[in-house]
């Protein structure tokens, strides 16, 4: 059974973008499609800092515990997953507390972050959009990958007129989203 | 007869209505022109969040709202269930405020009995005296907007 399920309106959606919708404690986020590498059980990684997969290394983080210092994820449940993220040029792995959809969109669909957000959230989220009745965060990439003490040297990157260009997508972890 | 109309006319513009509400059992006042609705608490996400006091958001239907933690600002518990939503006509777009499940009730004041307080706090403007009680008016259009 795929994981994938299409929310955009036209039988043939062309401007769509895949996000993968994860829960980690009360919080349902997703992680744009564009940006995953691979997903594997965290309980497999447990005791391992960083994760090696066809020779690109990923350093590892708790998702949960990057927004919220004094939140962790699960680490020992059978549901975690850890997902590897990148985008292009950055990568890192994230430990979550379980999938639970792969989902495309439509731009449409996706609703801003509040203008009365005005700290580092902004940076944090790229929008919102609903899903089976909820409301679910999505995450910036970049801003999930880039290491806190590196600053974007581009221009247009910094400015958000551009994004980084991805070296894959999920098609190639879920071969079955491409029909 | 004209002298008396003109004296209804005056007393009707030194009043000011206002929406009297409680949060965690204490009572505030809001000028009602900054009071867009009150409703049922709706469904929440949190949000994490730097911003003060903002840290969740609710929809009706496809509107999405930011929530304003006035409880938690003034280090209140609200302990109504299910508590009521005052949608809150903010500056910057409809916020939703958690309130106690009594129902907020019109109230009108006598503006001479409004004391305002210095200007340095954006959000409780100053105090009016309802039921022989100081209540802190609200400026709910300035929620989180700090002190100077």
């Amino acid at each position: 059974m795929s994981l994938l399920v299409r929310k955009s309106r036209s039988a043939a959606p062309t401007n769509v973008n895949q996000q993968l919708i994860v829960e980690c404690g009360p919080m349902r986020m997703s992680i744009p499609g564009k940006g995953i590498r691979g997903l594997l059980k965290t309980i497999e990684t447990t005791f391992q800092d960083t994760i090696t997969l066809l020779g690109e290394t990923y350093e590892k983080s708790d998702l949960a515990n990057r927004l919220d210092p004094t939140k962790t994820v699960a680490p020992f449940s059978s549901q975690g997953r850890t997902i590897l993220c990148s985008n292009g040029v950055w990568r890192k792995a994230y430990a979550v507390d379980r999938i639970i959809s792969l989902v495309e969109i439509e731009p449409s669909d996706i609703v801003p972050l509040p203008p009365h957000f005005r700290g580092a959230e902004r940076e944090w989220f790229a929008g919102l959009f609903f899903f089976e009745d909820a409301l679910v965060l999505i995450i910036n990439l970049d801003w999930l990958v880039t290491p806190t003490d590196v600053v974007p040297w581009r221009s247009e990157v910094a400015a958000g007129q551009t994004s980084l260009k991805s070296e894959g997508g999920l098609m190639s972890v879920f071969p079955s989203s491409q029909t | 007869m004209l002298q008396s109309q003109a004296s209804e006319k005056k007393t009707v513009f030194s009043k000011q209505w206002v929406t009297v509400f409680s949060v965690g059992g204490r009572r505030f006042a809001a000028g009602m022109e900054e009071v867009s609705g009150i409703v049922q608490w709706p469904s929440v996400v949190p949000v994490p969040s730097q911003t003060p006091f903002v840290n969740a958001v609710a929809w009706r239907g496809k509107e999405v709202l930011p929530i304003f933690d006035l409880a938690g600002q003034f280090q209140l518990t609200i302990e109504s269930d299910p508590p009521l939503c005052l949608l809150a006509k903010h500056e910057d777009g409809l916020m939703a405020v958690c309130i106690d499940s009594d129902m907020p009730i019109l109230q009108s004041v006598d503006r001479a009995s409004i004391q305002l307080s210095d200007g340095a706090d954006p959000v409780v403007v100053g105090t009016c005296t309802i039921d022989d009680q100081p209540i802190d008016l609200l400026c709910l259009t300035k929620l989180g907007k700090s002190p100077a």
